[in-house]
Parts: structure tokens; C-alpha cells; sequence
């Protein structure tokens, strides 16, 4: 009687185990070659990194305008006389590359007479290129050029993007 | 009661490997993800922007406060600082900016300026301090005269470290020096 239980119980972990090993197995199979992307049921996000001068806030990718746009805030203490993204698809699903794109503050780029001044969003809004495809997220990577307005030296600085495109 | 035993610490075996089996999954994927090395970059970045901007801030007060002013202050050095230098950048014109560098080596080499508002220098003459010329780090030199004083050793190691920001003259002008507090 006690033997009987004791196989079945080892029988039932053991299958147990297999079952949920071969979940597994498939699961990673599937994110493996690409049909399951978990990537994409992540919230979008765009982060500006190595520097308290920018931060981003909005980013979007829409198919119908065709149009790649990011909102881009100055969290420094000092206005901004330029303001430059290129932006780089990892996987070249949409695009390879776009820009530098100039910053623009009140429908204007920003320049030394227009600046982007502390506290305000700049927009950076560019095509991109005809071949957006709807559903599919955007992984890259941004690069920004910056300049003080009582400057001489171009500041950089580089962070990632997750968005997904939009119809 | 010998078979009893037997099923137990199969059991057990097998309950400890698939406990084991997932702490490792979760483990692996926690490592990944939150200490990976961008998020030992972030905080690097951090403590630097964090060193350039109160430094340029001191250098402000203490230059206003007047000739002869100083302070001690203590900066937490990231692990990842390769060079560290004061720069005075002139123009063609004659128009003289005074920057705060930082560069530091994470997957790339990333560059962090702070621009002072007020003159600042250094002393060359010092151990840890010297003058040599980085003007091929910055493309803006090309077209400008570049001044540096570099923190080099020990001053960039990773650590705790004290400066000494103190307003002095040097020739007729009056500069903030930046140095190393033991001098």
C-alpha cells in the first residue's frame, strides 16, 4: 500500500516536472526564433543616459503620419543653443538610422535666439521613411548633441528606446 | 519503513533540485536585468554629474565671496573616470570659457563638461596635477587655444577624496584654484 503511494507521488512530480520543463523548452524556442516577442507587452520608454541635462519624456512612431517624434525636456540649469538626436534602429525593422534631428522649441529650431530654455520640452519630430510597420517595437538607441547657450564644446550623450509603432 | 525512507528523500531530492532550478532562473534573469552593468553605469553617471555640478556651484560661491575664500569638499569618485581636467578654452577673439571635464570609460567613453561660470584653475606643480595637453580629446580645440590642468593617480581612483576650492590670483586675475586638499 505504501509503495504504491510512494511510486505515484514520484511518478506524478517527475511528469510534473517534465511538463512544466517542455513548457519551458517551448517558450524559449518560441522568443528564441522570434515569434513570441515579451518586448513587446513592455510599457514604451526612452531614457536619456550620462547626463542631468535632458530628459526624455514622450516618444512616438505612427505609420499614418509617418513620423518618428520624441519629447525631449531640459532638467539642467542653463538654456540650450542647440539640440541634435540621431536615432538608430538595433534590428532595422523600421528604419536603419534618423538624423541628427534638429530640436525645435515653439514650432522653431532651437538656436542661440530661440533656446531651449531649463524646465521646457523640446520637440524632436523627423519621417521615418515610409516603412513603419504597425505592432512592431522600435529597440535602439539615441545619441544627442547639445550646446549651452554661454558655450563653446558640444555635449553628447546616448541612452536607448522602446516604443512601439502605431497605426 | 526502510521504503518509507527511500521515497522521502527522493522526494526530497527532487523537490530541493526544482527549487534550486528556479532560484537560479529567477537569480539569473534578476542579475541581468537590474545588475547588469548599464545600471553601475547609471549610477557612475550619476556621482559624476553630481561632482561636476556641485564643484562648478562651490568654484561660483566661493569666487564671490572674495579673495582668499576656501572650502573642503568631499567627492565620491566613480570606478570609471579616466581623465578628470580643468579646461580654459580661448577663442580667436580673445573670449575665454572655463569648463569642469570629466571623461569616463563605461562600454564607450563618455564625456561630461561642466561650464563655470567663474575663472578656474589649478596648479600643475603639484603631485597629482599636471598641465599636458588633451586638445586632441576635444574637436573644439582645433579652432581654439586649450588650456588644461589634469587630476591624474590617485585623485581619479575610486574613493572618498577632499579638494580644496579656495579664490586666488593668479598674475592680476583672481581664479578659483581647484586642488587637492592635503596642499
Amino acid at each position: 500500500m505504501y509503495n504504491k503511494k510512494a511510486q505515484l507521488s514520484v511518478e506524478t512530480m517527475i511528469i510534473y516536472g517534465l511538463v512544466i520543463l517542455f513548457s519551458l523548452s517551448v517558450l524559449g524556442l518560441l522568443i528564441y526564433f522570434g515569434v513570441l516577442d515579451l518586448g513587446s507587452y513592455l510599457p514604451d520608454s526612452c531614457n536619456i543616459g550620462g547626463t542631468g541635462d535632458l530628459k526624455c519624456e514622450e516618444q512616438k512612431l505612427s505609420k499614418t503620419s509617418d513620423k518618428f517624434e520624441l519629447g525631449i525636456r531640459n532638467t539642467g540649469q542653463r538654456p540650450l543653443k542647440s539640440l541634435k538626436v540621431s536615432v538608430t534602429d538595433a534590428a532595422s525593422t523600421h528604419f536603419t538610422t534618423l538624423g541628427p534631428i534638429v530640436g525645435t522649441v515653439g514650432g522653431t529650431a532651437i538656436s542661440d535666439l530661440n533656446p531651449l530654455s531649463p524646465g521646457d520640452v523640446a520637440v524632436i519630430s523627423v519621417s521615418a521613411g515610409g516603412d513603419v510597420k504597425p505592432g512592431k517595437v522600435l529597440r535602439g538607441t539615441l545619441k544627442t548633441a547639445y550646446e549651452y547657450k554661454d558655450g563653446v564644446i558640444t555635449q553628447e550623450a546616448s541612452g536607448t528606446i522602446r516604443v512601439k509603432a502605431t497605426d | 519503513m526502510l521504503k518509507n525512507k527511500s521515497q522521502l528523500s527522493v522526494e526530497y531530492l527532487i523537490l530541493t533540485g526544482f527549487i534550486i532550478g528556479i532560484i537560479s532562473v529567477v537569480l539569473v534573469v534578476f542579475l541581468k536585468v537590474f545588475a547588469s552593468g548599464s545600471a553601475q553605469d547609471a549610477i557612475n553617471a550619476q556621482k559624476i554629474n553630481d561632482l561636476g555640478d556641485d564643484i562648478v556651484k562651490k568654484a561660483k560661491q566661493v569666487f564671490y565671496l572674495g579673495l582668499y575664500s576656501k572650502q573642503n569638499v568631499e567627492y565620491d569618485i566613480p570606478d570609471n573616470v579616466e581623465f578628470m581636467f580643468i579646461l580654459e578654452l580661448t577663442k580667436s577673439t580673445g573670449e575665454k570659457f572655463y569648463y569642469f571635464g570629466i571623461h569616463a570609460k563605461d562600454k564607450e567613453i563618455k564625456k561630461h563638461y561642466f561650464l563655470s561660470d567663474v575663472p578656474i584653475a589649478s596648479d600643475g606643480t603639484l603631485v597629482d596635477v599636471d598641465e599636458d595637453d588633451l586638445s586632441s580629446l576635444i574637436p573644439e580645440c582645433s579652432t581654439a587655444t586649450c588650456k588644461f590642468y589634469n587630476f591624474k593617480g590617485n585623485l581619479i581612483n575610486p574613493g572618498k577624496k577632499v579638494f580644496k576650492i579656495e579664490t586666488r590670483l593668479y598674475g592680476a586675475e583672481p581664479k578659483v584654484a581647484i586642488v587637492p586638499s592635503t596642499y
